[in-house]
Protein backbone atom coordinates (compact mmCIF):
# COMPACT_ATOMS: atom_id res chain seq x y z
CA UNK A 1 0.00 0.00 0.00
CA UNK A 2 1.07 3.70 -0.87
CA UNK A 3 2.03 5.42 2.18
CA UNK A 4 3.17 8.92 2.64
CA UNK A 5 4.43 10.62 5.64
CA UNK A 6 5.64 14.86 5.97
CA UNK A 7 7.59 15.62 8.28
CA UNK A 8 8.94 19.19 9.66
CA UNK A 9 12.57 18.29 10.16
CA UNK A 10 14.61 19.53 13.07
CA UNK A 11 16.83 17.96 15.92
CA UNK A 12 13.84 15.88 15.78
CA UNK A 13 11.17 15.58 13.44
CA UNK A 14 7.87 16.82 13.50
CA UNK A 15 5.45 14.77 11.48
CA UNK A 16 2.45 16.83 9.71
CA UNK A 17 -0.44 14.56 10.66
CA UNK A 18 -3.48 14.68 8.27
CA UNK A 19 -5.75 17.19 10.17
CA UNK A 20 -2.16 19.49 11.17
CA UNK A 21 -1.02 22.10 8.72
CA UNK A 22 2.53 23.81 8.24
CA UNK A 23 3.12 27.55 9.29
CA UNK A 24 5.49 29.96 8.04
CA UNK A 25 5.99 32.21 10.79
CA UNK A 26 7.96 35.67 11.21
CA UNK A 27 9.89 34.27 14.04
CA UNK A 28 7.59 32.64 16.81
CA UNK A 29 4.51 30.45 16.34
CA UNK A 30 1.44 32.24 15.26
CA UNK A 31 4.10 35.72 14.47
CA UNK A 32 3.39 37.68 11.42
CA UNK A 33 6.15 37.74 8.27
CA UNK A 34 6.59 41.36 6.97
CA UNK A 35 5.05 41.97 3.36
CA UNK A 36 7.38 41.43 1.24
CA UNK A 37 9.71 39.86 3.21
CA UNK A 38 10.03 35.56 3.77
CA UNK A 39 9.64 33.21 6.53
CA UNK A 40 12.06 33.59 9.94
CA UNK A 41 10.28 30.41 11.35
CA UNK A 42 8.48 27.33 10.36
CA UNK A 43 6.18 25.09 12.54
CA UNK A 44 3.42 22.67 12.34
CA UNK A 45 0.07 23.45 13.28
CA UNK A 46 -1.91 20.95 15.65
CA UNK A 47 -4.78 19.92 14.40
CA UNK A 48 -4.71 23.60 12.38
CA UNK A 49 -6.23 25.56 15.17
CA UNK A 50 -3.68 28.15 15.86
CA UNK A 51 -3.29 27.19 19.54
CA UNK A 52 -0.06 24.36 19.53
CA UNK A 53 2.92 23.62 18.40
CA UNK A 54 4.06 20.19 17.49
CA UNK A 55 7.59 21.13 17.02
CA UNK A 56 8.08 23.35 19.71
CA UNK A 57 10.30 20.94 21.25
CA UNK A 58 11.91 19.91 18.49
CA UNK A 59 13.69 23.09 17.11
CA UNK A 60 12.65 22.68 13.58
CA UNK A 61 14.27 23.85 10.59
CA UNK A 62 13.51 27.08 8.67
CA UNK A 63 14.49 27.90 5.06
CA UNK A 64 14.40 31.17 3.80
CA UNK A 65 14.97 32.56 0.52
CA UNK A 66 17.37 35.04 0.08
CA UNK A 67 17.79 35.04 -3.86
CA UNK A 68 16.86 33.14 -6.59
CA UNK A 69 20.34 30.83 -6.00
CA UNK A 70 20.64 31.61 -2.52
CA UNK A 71 19.74 30.01 1.09
CA UNK A 72 19.61 31.15 4.72
CA UNK A 73 19.12 28.02 6.65
CA UNK A 74 20.11 29.31 10.36
CA UNK A 75 23.23 30.17 9.91
CA UNK A 76 22.92 33.13 7.04
CA UNK A 77 23.48 33.69 3.55
CA UNK A 78 24.73 30.69 1.31
CA UNK A 79 24.76 29.76 -2.05
CA UNK A 80 22.39 26.73 -3.42
CA UNK A 81 24.30 24.11 -4.46
CA UNK A 82 24.51 20.68 -4.99
CA UNK A 83 25.36 19.70 -1.42
CA UNK A 84 23.57 23.25 -0.05
CA UNK A 85 21.35 22.62 1.62
CA UNK A 86 22.51 19.30 2.85
CA UNK A 87 19.10 16.99 3.17
CA UNK A 88 19.08 17.87 7.43
CA UNK A 89 18.79 21.49 6.25
CA UNK A 90 15.64 21.19 4.32
CA UNK A 91 12.80 22.03 6.27
CA UNK A 92 11.04 19.34 4.82
CA UNK A 93 10.98 15.71 4.20
CA UNK A 94 8.91 13.84 2.41
CA UNK A 95 8.46 10.10 2.65
CA UNK A 96 6.69 7.71 -0.33
CA UNK A 97 6.72 4.16 0.59
CA UNK A 98 5.40 0.66 -0.81
CA UNK A 99 5.13 -2.48 0.33
CA UNK A 100 6.51 -3.63 -2.88
CA UNK A 101 10.10 -2.11 -4.50
CA UNK A 102 8.68 0.35 -6.73
CA UNK A 103 11.01 3.10 -8.86
CA UNK A 104 9.10 6.50 -9.02
CA UNK A 105 8.37 9.31 -11.99
CA UNK A 106 7.02 12.22 -12.96
CA UNK A 107 7.64 13.63 -9.02
CA UNK A 108 6.37 17.29 -8.53
CA UNK A 109 5.72 19.59 -5.64
CA UNK A 110 4.00 23.02 -5.43
CA UNK A 111 1.70 24.96 -3.27
CA UNK A 112 -2.07 25.95 -4.37
CA UNK A 113 -5.08 27.76 -3.44
CA UNK A 114 -8.29 26.16 -4.28
CA UNK A 115 -7.62 24.02 -6.74
CA UNK A 116 -4.26 22.27 -8.12
CA UNK A 117 -3.66 24.42 -11.16
CA UNK A 118 -4.54 27.80 -8.73
CA UNK A 119 -1.59 29.41 -7.66
CA UNK A 120 -1.86 30.08 -4.15
CA UNK A 121 -3.48 33.32 -3.60
CA UNK A 122 -2.09 36.55 -1.38
CA UNK A 123 1.61 34.79 -1.25
CA UNK A 124 4.89 34.05 -3.14
CA UNK A 125 6.01 30.84 -2.54
CA UNK A 126 8.90 29.28 -3.55
CA UNK A 127 10.45 25.63 -3.21
CA UNK A 128 13.56 23.53 -4.38
CA UNK A 129 14.36 19.86 -3.80
CA UNK A 130 17.87 19.15 -2.27
CA UNK A 131 20.54 19.87 -4.75
CA UNK A 132 19.11 21.73 -6.66
CA UNK A 133 20.83 25.78 -7.30
CA UNK A 134 18.00 27.90 -8.14
CA UNK A 135 14.63 28.29 -6.32
CA UNK A 136 11.29 27.19 -8.58
CA UNK A 137 7.94 29.72 -8.10
CA UNK A 138 6.14 26.44 -7.14
CA UNK A 139 2.76 27.91 -7.51
CA UNK A 140 0.11 25.59 -9.12
CA UNK A 141 0.54 22.43 -10.87
CA UNK A 142 1.96 23.89 -13.87
CA UNK A 143 5.28 25.77 -12.13
CA UNK A 144 5.61 22.85 -9.14
CA UNK A 145 9.54 21.88 -8.55
CA UNK A 146 10.05 18.89 -10.57
CA UNK A 147 10.89 15.98 -8.37
CA UNK A 148 13.87 13.54 -9.01
CA UNK A 149 12.95 10.21 -10.25
CA UNK A 150 13.98 7.38 -8.07
CA UNK A 151 15.11 3.68 -8.40
CA UNK A 152 13.11 0.59 -6.85
CA UNK A 153 13.09 0.46 -3.84
CA UNK A 154 10.39 0.13 -0.68
CA UNK A 155 11.35 3.86 0.60
CA UNK A 156 11.80 7.18 -0.98
CA UNK A 157 12.81 10.14 0.60
CA UNK A 158 12.24 13.93 -0.95
CA UNK A 159 14.45 16.90 0.89
CA UNK A 160 12.11 20.14 0.07
CA UNK A 161 13.59 23.75 0.66
CA UNK A 162 10.25 25.62 1.14
CA UNK A 163 9.93 29.87 1.66
CA UNK A 164 7.19 31.83 1.62
CA UNK A 165 6.54 35.61 1.46
CA UNK A 166 3.13 37.48 1.76
CA UNK A 167 1.98 40.08 -0.91
CA UNK A 168 -0.38 41.89 1.66
CA UNK A 169 -1.36 42.12 5.21
CA UNK A 170 -3.67 39.39 6.58
CA UNK A 171 -3.31 35.66 7.57
CA UNK A 172 -3.22 33.69 4.32
CA UNK A 173 -3.87 30.10 4.29
CA UNK A 174 -2.74 27.40 0.88
CA UNK A 175 -2.17 24.09 0.49
CA UNK A 176 1.10 22.50 -0.46
CA UNK A 177 0.96 18.94 -2.79
CA UNK A 178 3.44 15.95 -3.73
CA UNK A 179 2.47 13.55 -6.40
CA UNK A 180 4.34 11.11 -8.37
CA UNK A 181 4.01 8.13 -10.65
CA UNK A 182 5.55 4.61 -9.25
CA UNK A 183 5.35 1.19 -11.03
CA UNK B 1 -6.29 -0.32 2.11
CA UNK B 2 -5.44 -3.02 -0.07
CA UNK B 3 -5.94 -2.22 -3.53
CA UNK B 4 -9.11 -2.94 -5.42
CA UNK B 5 -7.39 -2.06 -8.71
CA UNK B 6 -4.95 -4.02 -10.66
CA UNK B 7 -3.57 -4.77 -13.79
CA UNK B 8 -3.98 -7.96 -16.41
CA UNK B 9 -1.62 -8.25 -19.12
CA UNK B 10 -2.04 -10.59 -21.81
CA UNK B 11 1.40 -11.46 -23.93
CA UNK B 12 2.39 -12.29 -27.43
CA UNK B 13 2.94 -16.02 -26.30
CA UNK B 14 -0.74 -16.44 -25.19
CA UNK B 15 0.24 -16.36 -21.55
CA UNK B 16 -2.42 -14.04 -19.22
CA UNK B 17 -1.06 -12.85 -15.98
CA UNK B 18 -3.11 -10.97 -12.91
CA UNK B 19 -1.03 -8.21 -10.80
CA UNK B 20 -1.64 -10.22 -7.14
CA UNK B 21 -2.05 -13.87 -8.41
CA UNK B 22 0.60 -16.30 -8.60
CA UNK B 23 4.07 -15.31 -9.87
CA UNK B 24 2.55 -11.92 -9.74
CA UNK B 25 1.54 -11.43 -6.18
CA UNK B 26 2.41 -9.14 -3.73
CA UNK B 27 4.99 -9.91 -1.71
CA UNK B 28 6.75 -7.37 0.97
CA UNK B 29 10.09 -6.04 0.10
CA UNK B 30 10.26 -7.42 -3.24
CA UNK B 31 10.34 -5.71 -6.56
CA UNK B 32 6.60 -4.70 -7.32
CA UNK B 33 4.91 -7.25 -9.68
CA UNK B 34 4.91 -5.16 -12.77
CA UNK B 35 8.69 -4.98 -12.25
CA UNK B 36 8.68 -8.33 -12.13
CA UNK B 37 6.68 -8.88 -15.10
CA UNK B 38 8.86 -6.28 -17.51
CA UNK B 39 11.86 -8.28 -16.78
CA UNK B 40 9.90 -11.36 -17.46
CA UNK B 41 8.84 -10.00 -20.71
CA UNK B 42 12.43 -9.26 -21.32
CA UNK B 43 13.88 -12.47 -20.77
CA UNK B 44 11.85 -13.96 -22.77
CA UNK B 45 11.57 -11.26 -25.91
CA UNK B 46 7.81 -11.17 -25.28
CA UNK B 47 5.36 -8.40 -26.03
CA UNK B 48 2.23 -6.93 -24.16
CA UNK B 49 -0.50 -7.78 -26.74
CA UNK B 50 -2.99 -6.25 -24.11
CA UNK B 51 -3.49 -4.45 -20.96
CA UNK B 52 -6.07 -3.66 -19.12
CA UNK B 53 -7.36 -3.53 -15.03
CA UNK B 54 -9.27 -6.58 -13.19
CA UNK B 55 -11.31 -6.34 -9.55
CA UNK B 56 -11.80 -8.65 -7.61
CA UNK B 57 -15.24 -8.36 -8.04
CA UNK B 58 -14.78 -9.09 -11.95
CA UNK B 59 -15.01 -5.78 -13.11
CA UNK B 60 -12.82 -5.04 -16.51
CA UNK B 61 -11.43 -2.00 -17.97
CA UNK B 62 -9.76 -2.52 -20.93
CA UNK B 63 -7.39 -1.31 -23.51
CA UNK B 64 -8.03 -1.54 -27.18
CA UNK B 65 -6.00 -4.55 -28.07
CA UNK B 66 -3.01 -5.15 -30.68
CA UNK B 67 -4.37 -8.56 -31.28
CA UNK B 68 -5.97 -9.62 -34.49
CA UNK B 69 -9.48 -10.92 -33.60
CA UNK B 70 -11.35 -8.22 -32.02
CA UNK B 71 -15.11 -9.11 -30.86
CA UNK B 72 -16.12 -5.59 -32.92
CA UNK B 73 -15.64 -4.54 -36.49
CA UNK B 74 -14.36 -1.16 -35.70
CA UNK B 75 -11.58 -2.31 -33.47
CA UNK B 76 -10.34 -3.63 -36.63
CA UNK B 77 -10.77 -0.48 -38.79
CA UNK B 78 -8.20 1.78 -36.60
CA UNK B 79 -4.81 1.76 -35.59
CA UNK B 80 -3.74 -0.60 -33.08
CA UNK B 81 -1.72 -0.02 -29.63
CA UNK B 82 1.98 -0.14 -30.69
CA UNK B 83 2.86 -0.83 -27.02
CA UNK B 84 1.43 -0.73 -23.60
CA UNK B 85 2.73 0.05 -19.94
CA UNK B 86 1.34 0.68 -16.74
CA UNK B 87 1.76 2.95 -14.09
CA UNK B 88 0.40 4.15 -10.28
CA UNK B 89 -0.18 7.45 -9.81
CA UNK B 90 -0.24 8.89 -5.77
CA UNK B 91 -0.66 12.57 -4.38
CA UNK B 92 -1.36 14.22 -1.29
CA UNK B 93 -2.30 17.24 -0.52
CA UNK B 94 -1.40 19.30 3.33
CA UNK B 95 -2.15 21.65 4.82
CA UNK B 96 -5.62 21.99 3.78
CA UNK B 97 -7.79 19.92 2.40
CA UNK B 98 -6.42 16.18 3.34
CA UNK B 99 -6.18 14.76 -0.33
CA UNK B 100 -4.82 11.20 -0.81
CA UNK B 101 -5.48 10.09 -4.37
CA UNK B 102 -4.18 7.11 -5.89
CA UNK B 103 -4.83 5.33 -9.30
CA UNK B 104 -3.67 2.84 -11.74
CA UNK B 105 -3.23 3.75 -15.26
CA UNK B 106 -3.02 1.40 -18.09
CA UNK B 107 -1.66 3.48 -21.58
CA UNK B 108 -1.92 2.07 -24.78
CA UNK B 109 0.63 3.64 -27.31
CA UNK B 110 -0.01 5.09 -30.68
CA UNK B 111 2.14 6.41 -33.23
CA UNK B 112 0.67 9.75 -32.56
CA UNK B 113 -0.23 9.65 -28.82
CA UNK B 114 -0.87 7.62 -26.24
CA UNK B 115 -4.50 6.64 -24.48
CA UNK B 116 -4.79 6.28 -20.83
CA UNK B 117 -7.18 5.10 -18.58
CA UNK B 118 -7.59 5.93 -15.09
CA UNK B 119 -9.32 4.21 -12.30
CA UNK B 120 -8.63 4.95 -8.55
CA UNK B 121 -6.53 1.91 -7.01
CA UNK B 122 -8.92 1.89 -3.37
CA UNK B 123 -12.25 2.56 -5.30
CA UNK B 124 -13.02 1.10 -8.61
CA UNK B 125 -16.58 2.56 -9.35
CA UNK B 126 -15.26 5.22 -12.03
CA UNK B 127 -13.05 5.70 -15.11
CA UNK B 128 -11.18 8.24 -16.45
CA UNK B 129 -9.75 8.21 -20.01
CA UNK B 130 -7.23 11.20 -21.71
CA UNK B 131 -5.55 10.80 -25.12
CA UNK B 132 -2.23 12.65 -25.18
CA UNK B 133 -0.81 13.71 -28.53
CA UNK B 134 2.71 13.19 -28.88
CA UNK B 135 4.91 16.73 -29.21
CA UNK B 136 5.33 17.25 -32.57
CA UNK B 137 9.04 17.18 -32.85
Amino acid sequence: MATWIWQLQGTTPTTIDAADSLQFAGGTFNSAITVATYNASMHVDQNNGGSVDDAASNTPKNNKWISSTQIDVGGGTVTLTGSVPATTDCALKINFSDGASVATTNGKFYAYQTTTSDAPTGITFKAGEQSDTTWTDAEGAAAGVTLNDDSAATSHDYFIFTSASPDSVGAKSFTLRAELTYS
Amino acid sequence: MTPKSKWKASLSNGETFYEDKGVYAFVLGEKSPWQKLLLYIKDNNLQITSLGIYTDDNRAFNLPSSGNNPKFSIFSQHAKPISFTMFKASAISVSGPNDEENFIVVEANYEDGNLQMWVPLYNPDNCWCIFTKKKES
